[in-house]
C-alpha cells in the first residue's frame, strides 16, 4: 500500500458478457498529471464512471486519499474530493452559467432543510457567498464566461461549454480532477486554449491531481506526466509519452498488427 | 417614487381585474376580460423589458408592495359583501394555489411527475376529519398530526423514486394514488364511498368560524373566515417555497431536474432530494386537505382522485413551472374559469385536457415561466 | 374442482385481454420510446365504433353484421392511432419524457370526454353483445363459452402473427431495426415516419381487439372503461418488462392470475382488485425496475 492519492487494484467491470474493464491496476500520486489513451471502446470513460461511483465494479478495489471508496455512491465520492467533466458536456442547460458553477459548490455548502426554512438570511447569505466564489472562478477560467454569466448555459459555444464544465468541476475544490475527452469536437485553436487553461489551473493549484482521457495526441504530448494506454479494457502500457509512442503493443492497438 | 407608483398601479390593476372577472356573469364580458388577459401576456412576451421593469420596481419598492398587497388581500372580501358565493370561490382558489405550490416542488423544481398529490391531500383531510369526528380533536390540533401522517406517506412514496424515473415513476405515483383512493373507498372506518360528514367548523378561543363575520359594522358570510385561514396557509406555502428555492436545496432540485447524472457528479445526493420533494409536497398538501375538510365539512374519496392530481398538474403547467406567482395565477384561472363556464360544466374535463395539451405543445414553460436567479453580489 | 377450473377460465380470459393491451404499450415504447398513456382509451373506442356502424353493417352483410362492424372498428381505431400520432404525439418525441407523459394522460381525458359527449347518452353504460353466443365445451362441470375460446384463440393467433411479422417481413425487420437503433436505421434509408405509422396502427388495432373483447366479456361498454383497462394493461407490460413482447404476455398472465385470485379468495375481493394489482406493480418496480423479463440497460454516460 503506497501513499498514492488514487489506487486502483484488479478493477474489473462486466456488463452481461462484455468485459469493459479487465483487472486494471493504476496508481496515481498526488500532483501528477496522467493521460489515459486508447482506441474507442477501450474502457476509458468506463474507468471514470467506475471511479466516480456511477457504475459499481464487478471486482477489484479503489482507494482514494486513504479511504476504500469501492461501491460508494457518487455524491460521497465527490464530497471526498473527486470532480469530473463529461465527454458530451453535461451542463444544466436551463440554468444560468453562473448557477452551473454555484451548483458545483454544493459539497462546500452546508445549509440543511430546517436551516433553509427557519434561518433564511443565513441560507441566502451562504448562497450569495457561493455566487461570489463562482463569479471569481468564472473570471479565472478564461474566455469570456464571466461576461456571459447570466445567460442560459445551453446558449454557450462549444469551447465555452467545456470551460464551464471545468469551472464547475473546480468549484468543489477537488483533490482529483477527471477530464473526459475535453478536446472532443474542438479545432486546433480551441485545443491550444484548453491546454493553456489546464496549465493555468495546475499552476494555481500545484497539488491538484489530474487524469485526462484523450484522443488528441497533441494534447497528450504537451502534458507532463505519464500516459496509460488501454485496449479492450486492459491496461497495456503505463509510461511517459516518449516511451509509450515506441511501444509495439500500443501501435498495434491503434493501427492493427504491423505487417512484418 | 416611480417604482412605488408602478407597484401600486400594477397591484391595484390586478385586484381590479380579479374582482371584475369574478363578478362578471355575462359570457361576452368574460370573453373580453380573457382577451385582455391574453393581451397582457402577449405584451409581456413581446416586450421583455416590461416584465423586468415591473419585477425590478417590486424589488425596489418592497415596503410599498407589501403594504399595498396586505391591504388588498385583507380588504378583498369586503368587496363582495353578503354574497357568499364569491368568497367561496376565493377559498377554493386559495386552497388550490397551496396545492399547486406543493406540487411545484416536484413538478416545477425537480421535474418529478407526481400523480399522487390528490392522495396526500386526501390523507391530510381524512386524518384530521377522523381525529375530529372520533375523538373531538380541534382543527388546530389535527393540523400537525395530519401533516405528519401525510409527510410520512410522502417519504414512503418517495422511496420507490430511488430506482424509478420518468414514466415508471409516474406509474408508481399513479399506483399509490389509486391504492389510497380505493382503500379510503373500501374501509368502513373511513366512511366508505359515502365519506365523512359533519366535520365541525374550527373555532378559535370559543369563536366559531361557522358564524358570520361581524367586523367594523360589516356583516360578512362565514366563508370569509376560511378565506383568511386559507390566505394564511397560502402565505405559509409561499414562504416555504421561497426559502427553499433560494437555498442550495432549490438549486439542487433544479440541477437534478436538468441532468440527474451531472447532478450526482457534483455531489448532490439525488435520492435524498427526490424524497425530500415528495415529503415537502405531502406536508403542504396535507395542510390544504385539513382546511378543505373543515371548510366543506364533508369529504369523500371522490374528492381525492387521480383526476384531481391531473387538474393540479394542469394548473402548474399552465401557470408556470417553477414560478410561484405563475402557479397561483394558474390555480386562480383554472378554478374561476370553469365556474364562469358553468353553463358548459359538462365540458370541464374536456377543457382541462385540451388546455394541457395545447400548453404543452405551444408554451410548455407556462404563462409565467421560471426566472433566472438573481444574486445580490456586493 | 369446479371452482378451480372456473377460475382458470377467468384467468385466461382476463390474461388474454391484458396481453393484447400490454403488447400495444410495449410495442409503442419499444419502437417509439413513448409511453402512450391513453392507449387503453384508444382501444376502448372500438366497441363504440362497432355499435355505431352495426346497423349499417347488418344492412350490408346480413347475418354477419356484428363481425363486420367489429372489423371496421378495429381498422378505424388503427387509423385513429395514426392520426393521434400525426396530430399530437409526434410533437413530443424529442421533448423531455415527462411532457410526453402528461400530454398523453391529458389525451386520454380528451378521448374519454369526446366519447361521452359525442356518443348519444354517452355518460351511461350501454350493452355490448356477446361476439359469439353459446358454449364451446363443458369441462369438469364448467361452461366454457365460445367467447372465451375465441378470445384465447385470437390472442394466440395475433401473437403468432405479430412475431412472424416482426421477424419474417421486411417491414417487421425495419420496425425492429428502428426499435434498436433509430439513427442507424435512418442511415440505412429506413423512413422512420413510415415505421412509426405502421407501429401505431398495429398497436392501436391490437388495442381495439382488446377493447372489443373486453366489452363483450363484461357485456357492456362505457366511456371510462379505458382508464382502468389501460392502467392495468400498462401495469402488465411494465411488470413483464416494457419493450418486450414475451414480457408483455408474462406480465399479463401474472397480473391476471393475481386479479382472479383476489376476486375468488378475498371476501370483498372485487373492491380490492385494483389495490392488489397496483401493489404488485409497486413491488416489481421497486425490486426489479426493468420488469420481470426486462434487462436493465446501463445508461451510457
Amino acid at each position: 500500500m503506497s501513499g498514492a492519492l488514487l489506487s486502483i487494484r484488479e478493477l474489473t467491470i462486466r456488463f452481461g458478457g462484455l468485459v469493459a474493464l479487465d483487472r486494471v491496476d493504476i496508481e496515481v500520486e498526488r500532483g501528477e498529471i496522467v493521460a489515459v489513451i486508447g482506441p474507442n471502446g477501450a474502457g476509458k470513460s468506463t474507468l471514470f464512471n467506475v471511479v466516480t461511483g456511477i457504475y459499481r465494479p464487478t471486482e477489484g478495489h479503489i482507494r482514494f486519499d486513504g479511504d476504500d471508496i469501492t461501491g460508494w455512491p457518487t455524491h460521497d465520492i465527490v464530497a471526498r474530493g473527486v470532480a469530473r467533466t463529461f465527454q458530451a458536456s453535461r451542463l444544466f442547460s436551463d440554468l444560468s452559467v453562473l448557477d452551473n458553477v454555484v451548483i458545483g459548490l454544493h459539497t462546500r455548502t452546508v445549509t440543511s432543510v430546517i436551516e433553509a426554512l427557519l434561518l433564511p438570511s443565513r441560507s441566502r447569505r451562504e448562497l450569495a457567498r457561493a455566487a461570489e466564489i463562482a463569479t471569481g472562478l468564472l473570471k479565472r477560467v478564461g474566455g469570456d464566461l464571466y461576461d456571459q454569466r447570466f445567460r442560459y448555459a445551453r446558449e454557450l459555444a462549444q469551447a465555452d461549454r467545456r470551460r464551464l464544465e471545468i469551472a464547475r468541476a473546480l468549484a468543489s475544490e477537488p483533490k482529483l480532477l477527471l477530464l473526459d475527452e475535453p478536446t472532443a469536437g474542438m479545432d486546433d485553436r480551441d485545443t491550444d486554449a484548453l491546454i493553456a487553461d489546464i496549465r493555468k489551473v495546475k499552476s494555481e493549484s500545484p497539488d491538484l491531481t489530474i487524469i485526462v482521457v484523450e484522443h488528441d495526441m497533441r494534447l497528450v504530448a504537451t502534458l507532463p506526466g505519464r500516459v496509460v494506454v488501454f485496449d479492450y479494457g486492459r491496461k497495456i502500457a503505463d509510461a511517459p509519452f516518449a516511451e509509450v509512442r515506441q511501444n509495439r503493443r500500443v501501435q498495434e492497438a491503434y493501427l492493427g498488427s504491423a505487417q512484418p | 417614487m416611480r417604482a412605488q407608483l408602478l407597484v401600486a398601479a400594477v397591484s391595484l390593476g390586478i385586484a381590479a381585474f380579479l374582482w371584475a372577472f369574478m363578478v362578471a356573469n355575462d359570457p361576452f364580458l368574460v370573453a373580453i376580460l380573457l382577451a385582455a388577459l391574453g393581451v397582457v401576456f402577449w405584451a409581456l412576451e413581446r416586450f421583455p423589458r416590461l416584465e423586468t421593469a415591473v419585477i425590478d420596481s417590486f424589488r425596489q419598492a418592497r415596503w410599498t408592495a407589501s403594504a399595498v398587497w396586505l391591504a388588498i388581500v385583507l380588504l378583498f372580501p369586503f368587496l363582495f359583501g353578503q354574497n357568499a358565493y364569491y368568497s367561496h370561490l376565493l377559498v377554493l382558489s386559495l386552497i388550490y394555489s397551496v396545492l399547486g405550490i406543493a406540487l411545484n416542488f416536484q413538478l416545477g423544481s425537480a421535474n418529478i411527475p407526481n400523480f399522487a398529490t390528490g392522495a396526500t391531500y386526501g390523507i391530510g383531510a381524512y386524518c384530521s376529519a377522523l381525529l375530529a369526528l372520533n375523538w373531538g380533536w380541534s382543527f388546530w390540533l389535527t393540523l400537525p398530526v395530519a401533516a405528519f401522517a401525510a409527510t410520512v406517506f410522502g417519504f414512503v412514496l418517495g422511496l420507490p423514486s430511488m430506482r424509478t424515473r420518468d414514466a415508471y415513476l409516474a406509474l408508481v405515483t399513479i399506483a399509490c394514488g389509486v391504492i389510497i383512493h380505493q382503500l379510503l373507498n373500501n374501509f368502513e372506518w373511513t366512511g366508505g364511498a359515502q365519506g365523512l360528514i359533519g366535520i365541525p367548523a374550527p373555532s378559535l378561543f370559543g369563536y366559531s368560524f361557522a358564524q358570520p363575520l361581524r367586523i367594523f359594522g360589516f356583516t360578512l358570510p362565514f366563508q370569509v373566515h376560511f378565506y383568511y385561514l386559507s390566505l394564511a396557509l397560502l402565505a405559509l406555502a409561499v414562504v416555504v417555497a421561497n426559502r427553499l428555492h433560494h437555498s442550495r436545496i432549490g438549486l439542487a432540485w433544479n440541477a437534478l431536474r436538468a441532468d440527474e447524472v451531472a447532478a450526482r457528479s457534483v455531489g448532490i445526493n439525488v435520492v435524498w432530494y427526490k424524497v425530500l420533494a415528495f415529503a415537502v409536497d405531502a406536508f403542504l398538501a396535507a395542510f390544504a386537505g385539513v382546511v378543505y375538510a373543515f371548510y366543506i365539512s364533508y369529504i369523500s374519496p371522490d374528492n381525492f382522485t387521480f383526476l384531481v392530481s391531473v387538474t393540479l398538474m394542469t394548473m402548474v403547467i399552465v401557470g408556470g413551472m417553477d414560478n410561484i406567482v405563475g402557479v397561483i395565477v394558474g390555480a386562480f384561472l383554472l378554478t374561476l374559469l370553469p365556474e364562469k363556464l358553468r353553463a358548459y360544466s359538462d365540458y370541464r374535463l374536456l377543457f382541462y385536457g385540451v388546455v394541457v395539451i395545447a400548453f404543452l405543445m405551444i408554451r410548455p414553460q407556462g404563462l409565467l415561466p421560471q426566472r433566472l436567479r438573481n444574486y445580490e453580489i456586493r | 374442482m369446479e371452482q378451480v377450473i372456473q377460475q382458470i377460465v377467468n384467468w385466461l380470459a382476463l390474461g388474454a385481454i391484458y396481453a393484447l393491451l400490454a403488447i400495444g404499450f410495449s410495442l409503442l415504447f419499444g419502437v417509439l420510446n413513448v409511453i402512450q398513456f391513453s392507449h387503453g382509451d384508444v382501444g376502448l373506442v372500438a366497441p363504440f365504433v362497432a355499435i355505431a356502424c352495426l346497423s349499417a353493417a347488418s344492412a350490408l352483410v346480413p347475418g354477419a353484421g356484428l363481425f363486420v362492424a367489429v372489423l371496421i372498428s378495429i381498422l378505424a381505431v388503427g387509423v385513429l392511432g395514426i392520426l393521434l400520432d400525426r396530430v399530437m404525439i409526434r410533437r413530443f418525441r424529442t421533448a423531455p419524457p415527462m411532457m410526453a407523459l402528461v400530454a398523453t394522460v391529458a389525451l386520454g381525458i380528451v378521448l374519454r370526454e369526446l366519447i361521452r359527449l359525442v356518443y348519444p347518452d354517452g355518460s351511461n353504460p350501454h350493452p355490448f353483445p356477446v361476439l359469439i353466443e353459446g358454449n364451446a365445451a363443458v369441462i369438469g362441470g364448467v361452461n366454457v363459452s365460445w367467447l372465451v375460446v375465441s378470445m384465447l384463440a385470437v390472442t394466440v393467433l395475433m401473437v403468432a402473427a405479430l412475431t412472424l411479422f416482426l421477424h419474417r417481413t421486411t417491414l417487421g425487420m425495419h420496425i425492429r431495426a428502428v426499435s434498436q437503433d433509430l439513427d442507424m436505421a435512418r442511415m440505412l434509408a429506413i423512413n422512420p415516419n413510415r415505421i412509426f405509422q405502421a407501429t401505431f396502427f398495429i398497436a392501436s388495432a391490437t388495442g381495439a381487439v382488446a377493447g372489443v373483447f373486453y366489452a363483450s366479456y363484461i357485456g357492456l361498454m362505457r366511456f371510462d372503461l379505458g382508464i382502468i383497462a389501460g392502467l392495468l394493461g400498462f401495469s402488465a407490460a411494465v411488470i413483464g418488462g416494457l419493450g418486450n413482447m414475451t414480457g408483455a404476455i408474462v406480465g399479463s398472465l401474472v397480473l391476471a392470475a393475481l386479479d382472479t385470485l383476489v376476486q375468488a379468495v378475498m371476501p370483498d375481493g372485487t373492491a380490492y382488485r385494483l389495490v392488489v394489482a397496483f401493489l404488485l406493480v409497486l413491488v416489481v418496480l421497486v425490486f426489479r425496475p426493468a420488469g420481470l423479463l426486462g434487462r436493465t440497460v446501463p445508461e451510457k454516460v
